[in-house]
């Protein structure tokens, strides 16, 4: 079972001023797996997403990719080109530039569409083949997630749910293994989180694990495999969605029955 | 009483300073200012009208192709210029360079730097040392200036821009100040208040650029090969991570930008630009002093950035272009002309943050 | 040793006046974290309001010292007034836009206020009144110090004592510490956003206008720019305290007058200026939240 963990994180702890905001905390994901991370708000679930991605360092524990590659120590941008990504809770969109730019600014790590300061000063057919190459690949993806009609808009004129799902083909382009989504469903409409459970679906299916912070737990119990617990920046509890919903210390935690 | 208290609290307030006459004059400008700008609150529609007339204008094959008509503007104009009027447009052509160079940073990446001129007088520096003291010819000069100026930038671009951008603005500013002031007192290198003479004009083995023209057509050409590289550069995935940065930081973090590199080059760039420019001013004016390298020097830079729009290769140009001629124009009101670029800066800020031609979003 | 102690005393004095216009960039940061170019000029505007009311009393050669307090209170109401304005007019309508259209505002709003009194006031130096008591000298032991050196030490210190009672005994001083830990919780828990910003501009300004005319009692004149070096100088100070801390902008600003003193005797006198910038950049190479300050940048 070892070599199938893609993201194992072991006893990871971090202190804000006095408070521990995540407190040992241990928890692993399997190839095609979709974890969810619950827990009630304050909980240590974005600070956890912030240790990941490098934008915070955690003050004692591990984190290891792949079984091979230690993450805790690294720039955001390190991490990314290791094929991980990571949406925002509250929207992380470049508002004033058109939404194919915006998903074209993704493809940074993808050698296919990389090109040199010579090509780019000379317009060299390398540079003319590989920009093309890459705004195909954006409108696709941006057909992907249902957007292709706003291409040309800029990222700040969309609505609420097409801000999201515009994060999610920025996301894809990048070819991630590892995606990291905080709070997807917040504020969409009962038919844009159907649609979303069916987005993450297809993701799943291109073998793309994915990482869930949520809320709402109608949600997590249509798409999650596996769920982890935090309350206190502690690990409360894990398992499979059933047994979590039965669990009586997560019931309390949610209840705050304390 | 919106307009009253306004008027009565100006002159209040400026009293003290001017005198009650002068101070009636300043409060009725305020009344004025009050006035314009209820008038455009209150008519955003007519706002919308604008937005849309300039939507079908920069659409119009016109619009589009006019910067084949400015270049040939460019290329004619001097033939039929006298000399004081070429001199002028020549420094047009080095406000321009500045201009772009501020450009990339303010506009592309939203980083102010208030000491952008600095930039300007290593250039300048770099060529009046290497090349009337040294004798080193024009040309390595230029490269060198340029080179010189990007390498001082890292010691400004190294410390800072891993933090919040208000900190580059102060340390740029402080930059500039540390660099004017080792150009005063440095005697033995840059002969200190009195600075260098006696630059050499560039040459080729076919021609000298000893004449205003000959001086006026060879800064246009470095000018418009600076404009092909930063329109280049701003098509290009390049362009699109300094705009990310600007638009978001961590997010281009996330995305795998490598945002301090990203910040580092453009710094550099910027520098350089501004070196290069510096290199023409010299051996234009065969002169340099510190007294050309003030900090009011780096703010004019800025309102001409932000005048022609922020990020906006064509708007930058026609800031530059703007704000060099119209003092010229308007010689007479010259105690004036600072107070007006802060109220430009100001109002600016307030009703189009991006610039006369730049997108409004 | 002697000139060692003489240049310490110079820079202390120094150092106070930097401290005193550091506050006011403090307490600016700390609460809506704009670098408030303009605070430099409205330190300059004290100085010029302080010479107001000494024409305006007739002072001269044998005046006392009710006529320097008189000048100080000048100075001050005059700052706070047009920090006030410039608060109202210029950063209260875009407080919301990007933090580049902040500081570009407030960069015009520097840049005006400059132009402003050079227009108003002409573009000459304009000469204090030589007061005896203040130029008053003692001697001990060869080290010189002036009845004036000794007023600005007290009053930076009153005034410094004053301004920590009022932001940590006041219920206002408690609203200014809650507005800038969390402005949107402040106004939840019924703090007026707005006043509060607007107090802390007035006695950031109230604090320069002060220092203004302390300093111009010091050298005997003053011109329309001296607020743009006392400025970058005053903000280096609050940022090597810690930006946002005022017990830090007050160390901070002691701390730059010394080194600023002893640099010029024992470097370079030529290069007095450029200290205060090489240490801008040096701390914000080191430890950019400063001696004292814990906060992230």
């Amino acid at each position: 079972m070892e070599n199938s963990a893609i993201l194992s994180i072991n006893n990871i702890s971090i202190m804000f001023g006095g408070l521990k905001a995540l407190d040992n905390v241990t928890l692993e994901t399997k190839k095609g797996e979709v974890l969810c991370i619950i827990g009630p708000n304050g909980a240590g679930k974005t600070t956890l997403f912030n240790c990941i991605t490098g934008f915070l360092r955690p003050s004692a524990g591990s984190i290891v990719y792949r079984g091979a590659v230690e993450l805790t120590g690294k720039k955001p941008h390190e991490i990314a080109a290791h094929g991980i990504y990571r949406s925002f809770q509250n929207l992380a969109l470049f508002a004033n530039v058109s939404v194919s730019d915006n998903v074209m600014i993704g493809g940074i790590n993808r050698k296919e569409f990389s090109y040199g300061i010579t090509d780019m000063l000379l317009r060299t057919p390398r540079f003319r083949s590989r920009e093309a190459a890459l705004r195909h690949e954006a409108s696709d993806l941006l057909g992907f997630v249902g957007l292709a009609g706003k291409k040309d808009r800029t990222a700040g004129e969309l609505a609420y749910g097409e801000r999201k799902l515009l994060e999610l083909a920025r996301g894809l382009i990048t070819r991630p293994q590892l995606l990291l989504l905080d709070e997807p469903a917040a504020g969409l409409n009962p038919t844009e989180k159907i649609e979303l459970v069916r987005a993450i679906g297809r993701i799943r299916e291109q073998a793309i694990n994915v990482i869930i912070i949520e809320h709402d737990m109608r949600f997590v119990s249509d798409i999650a495999n596996w769920i982890v617990v935090l309350d206190y920046g502690k690990k409360l509890a894990e398992g499979l969605p059933d047994d979590i919903k039965n669990n009586q210390a997560v019931i309390e935690a949610y209840l705050g029955t304390r | 009483m919106t307009y009253i208290l306004p008027f009565a609290w100006t002159v209040a307030i400026a009293v003290p300073i001017m005198g009650f006459s002068r101070a009636v004059m300043a409060g009725t400008f305020m009344l004025a200012g009050i006035i314009v700008y209820t008038a455009f609150t209150g008519r955003t529609r007519r706002l919308q009208v604008y937005g849309l007339l300039r939507s079908r204008l920069e659409s119009s094959f016109v619009v589009r192709h006019a910067w084949i008509l400015v270049l040939a503007v460019s290329v004619i104009a001097p033939l039929l210029l006298n000399s004081y009027s070429l001199d002028v447009f020549t420094s047009v052509l080095f406000y321009a360079m500045l201009a772009l160079g501020l450009n990339l940073l303010v506009g592309d990446l939203g980083l102010l730097n208030l000491g952008y001129i600095a930039f300007y007088g290593i250039g300048a520096y770099t060529d009046a040392i290497l090349s009337a003291k040294f004798g080193i010819g024009f040309w390595p000069s230029l490269m060198l200036g340029g080179a010189a100026a990007a390498v001082f930038s890292l010691v400004i671009a190294l410390p800072t821009l891993r933090l919040k951008g208000d900190y580059l603005a102060i340390a740029t500013l402080g930059f500039g100040e540390i660099v004017r002031i080792v150009l005063n007192n440095w005697d033995s290198l840059t002969n200190g208040p009195n600075g260098i003479m006696n630059i050499p004009r560039p040459s080729l083995p076919w021609t000298q650029f000893a004449s205003g023209i000959s001086f006026f057509y060879l800064s246009l050409c470095i000018l418009i090969l600076q404009a092909y590289v930063l329109v280049r550069i701003k098509k290009s995935r390049f362009g699109r991570y300094a705009v990310a940065i600007r638009e978001n930081e961590q997010a281009s973090a996330m995305v795998g930008i490598n945002t301090y590199a990203v910040k580092t080059i453009y710094f550099m760039l910027s520098a350089f630009f501004g070196g290069i420019a510096g290199v023409l001013f010299a051996s234009k004016q065969m002169f340099v002093s510190p007294d050309s390298f003030t900090f009011i020097e780096s703010v004019y830079v800025l309102a001409m950035v932000i005048l022609g729009g922020m990020g906006n290769i064509a708007g930058v140009m026609v800031g530059a272009f703007t704000l060099v001629v119209l003092p010229e124009l308007l010689r007479s009101f010259v105690i004036y002309r600072m107070l007006i670029f802060a109220l430009l800066l100001i109002t600016m800020m307030l009703f189009r943050p991006e610039g006369l031609l730049g997108k409004r979003t | 040793m002697k000139i060692f102690i003489q240049q310490v005393l110079n820079g202390l004095t120094a150092g106070s006046v930097y401290a005193l216009i550091a506050l006011g960039y403090t307490m600016v940061y700390g609460i809506i974290e704009l670098i408030n170019f303009a605070h430099g000029e409205i330190y300059m505007i004290g100085a010029y309001g302080g010479l107001l009311v000494l024409t305006l009393v007739g002072a001269h050669h044998s005046s006392g010292l009710g006529t320097v307090l008189l000048a100080m209170t000048g100075g001050m109401l005059l700052s706070m007034a047009y920090g006030l304005s410039v608060e109202k007019f210029a950063y209260k309508p875009i407080r919301d836009s990007s933090r580049l259209s902040l500081l570009i505002t407030a960069l015009g709003a520097s840049i005006f206020l400059q132009n402003f009194v050079m227009i108003g006031q002409g573009a000459s130096d304009k000469t204090y009144v030589s007061l005896a008591l203040l130029n008053t000298t003692f001697n001990l032991h060869g080290v010189s110090i002036t009845v004036n050196q000794i007023l600005i030490f007290a009053v930076a210190l009153a005034v410094m004592l004053l301004l920590d009672l009022f932001v940590n005994r006041t219920l206002t001083g408690w609203a200014m510490k809650a507005v800038s830990q969390d402005p949107v919780t402040a106004q939840l828990v019924g703090i007026n956003v707005n006043t509060i910003i607007s107090i802390t501009f007035i006695v950031g300004s109230g604090l320069a206008g002060i220092a203004g005319v302390l300093i111009g009692f010091y050298y005997g004149m003053v011109n329309f720019y001296i607020g743009y070096l006392a400025g970058i100088k005053a903000f280096t100070a609050a940022v090597l305290g810690g930006i946002g801390d005022i017990r830090g902008a007050m160390v901070g600003g002691l701390l730059l007058g010394l080194i600023e003193s002893l640099g010029a005797a024992y470097i370079s006198p030529d290069y007095k200026d450029a200290f205060a910038f090489i240490i801008l950049i040096l701390i914000l190479l080191i430890k950019p939240s400063g001696l004292f300050g814990k906060g992230q940048v």
